[in-house]
């Protein structure tokens, strides 16, 4: 022993033996250990009570079933998601007793500083990749699940359309400025109207469409934005006016306007 | 190199060595021995007993998968699990409490007596119940902190940030305490 060297250790046996001795400290104390016979001697008669803590503790009776369950999880396959074991597979070849704890202080200050950290440092990152990939496709299938219950609205809607017995039909035709559009309504003054079009101009900025029932004057029914096409589909379960005389469409500012304020584009006579 | 009082487990090595074979029996035959160990170490830090029944779990799974890297001139085969079950027992209470920064979980230090080339001795029941006796005989102010480090796994200045002391108190504190018992412990041994 060289004496201030060892005085500047004693006091770190007591928590190293209990493991909660940090960082440099417990390399530190873990490389002194390799050359100290008395701190070696000092650590592991601590162990030995430290070791006998855990058997101190109240006895609990065990779950019933967990033998079977613990058996059963130890002994089945490991999968790709359970993350690796924590100390790196160690050949302990024969070497001079002497050399038993500087391997035995190596190993330790590996494990504790570098291996563990490392381990579950991976760990954390691999885990934390799973759950964003779990997180990304729960959300895929939250949107295929809104798109679905739409769509399945949609033909809800536009069956009881079709089934009305006052059923209706509007052909719309292009003006100036969209000639090449056409249109069709499929209307009930009880269950609301089925609107296509095709070939509509492209929208420009701060723009909508706005769909137009005519009966004593233009009432809305509602603002749409085609596809990139120039296709729409609008389904309104709202009931129609019982005598409508025409469906139009004209452009209108976003938001939509109380009345027509351009002139009108797709035009169709119910009479 | 058998201290009085003290039970050696000759045989207790040879059954991790049958899991290194593969007999899932043997795993059994662990379990019976020891389970109960581990629940209750589990439990006394977790305080819950679903969470314990998850460490067991990953104890014996982890022991099946390493039982090949068993070295009995290290730790006896309690101790080995023990240590396992201490350091999956601190992961999960540190995840829970989300303060990585005052909790650490690191192996215990070699178990092995200081002769390194002996076989580790085991602690006994005798051990065990002579230690109790003597943490009671401790007292509070001087149990506590060794007990937060054990159970609790927080560092000394975590334990005198805990108890609102100077760090220079705990680590005399745990330093005579720890060697009390020990002294406690050794004199048991000679009656």
């Amino acid at each position: 022993m060289t004496g201030h060297d060892h005085d500047a250790f004693a006091d770190l046996a007591a928590p190293y033996a209990l493991g909660v001795l940090e960082g440099g400290e417990r390399d530190a104390f873990a490389a002194h250990l390799a050359t100290c016979e008395i701190c070696r001697r000092e650590v592991a008669s601590l162990a030995r009570v430290v070791e006998a803590l855990p058997q101190t503790v109240d006895q609990a009776p065990l779950p019933p079933g967990l033998r079977a369950r613990v058996l059963a999880a130890a002994t089945a396959p490991a999968t790709v998601a359970e993350f690796t074991p924590r100390q790196q597979p160690r050949p302990q070849p024969a070497a001079p007793r002497w050399m038993g704890w500087l391997a035995a202080a190596a190993t330790l200050a590996a494990v504790a500083s570098g291996a563990l950290a490392w381990n579950s440092r991976t760990e954390n990152t691999r885990l934390r990749q799973q759950l964003t990939i779990a997180q990304e496709r729960e959300a895929a299938l939250d949107r295929q699940i809104v798109a679905l219950q739409t769509s399945a609205a949609n033909a809800v809607q536009t069956t009881a359309v079709l089934r009305a017995s006052d059923l209706g039909r509007v052909e719309l035709a292009g003006q100036t400025g969209a000639q090449g559009a056409t249109g069709r309504v499929l209307w009930s003054a009880s269950q609301g109207f089925v609107f296509v079009a095709t070939n509509l101009p492209p929208l420009p900025p701060g723009r909508v469409y706005q769909l137009w029932v005519v009966s004593d004057k233009p009432h809305s029914a509602g603002v749409v934005v085609p596809d990139a096409a120039g296709h729409l589909t609008v389904i309104n379960n709202a009931p129609v006016s019982a005598h409508p005389t025409a469906f139009a469409v004209t452009l209108e500012p976003e938001g939509g306007s109380p009345g027509p304020t351009t002139p009108i584009l797709l035009v169709g006579s119910s009479q | 190199m058998t201290r009085p009082g003290t039970a050696v487990e000759p045989h207790a090595h040879r059954v991790v060595e049958r899991m290194a074979a593969g007999d899932a029996a043997a795993l059994g035959d662990l379990y019976d021995s020891h389970a109960r160990n581990i629940y209750s170490l589990a439990l006394r830090i977790l305080g819950n007993a679903s969470d314990a029944e998850d460490v067991v779990q990953d104890v014996f799974t982890q022991a099946w998968r390493q039982a090949a890297r068993y070295d009995p001139r290290r730790a006896t085969v309690i101790g080995w699990l023990l240590m396992m079950a201490r350091s999956r027992s601190l992961d999960r209470l540190r995840s829970r409490q989300a303060r990585p920064d005052r909790t650490i979980a690191v192996p215990l230090p070699d178990l092995a007596s200081g002769d390194p080339g002996q076989e580790a001795v085991a602690v006994g029941a005798q051990d065990a119940a002579r230690l109790r006796t003597a943490l009671e005989r401790l007292g509070d102010s001087a149990r506590t902190p060794i007990e937060l480090a054990y159970y609790e796994g927080l560092s000394q200045s975590a334990i005198a940030e805990r108890l609102g002391q100077p760090l220079g108190t705990v680590k005399t504190r745990m330093r005579t305490a720890l060697a009390q018992l020990r002294e406690w412990l050794q004199q048991g041994e000679g009656t």
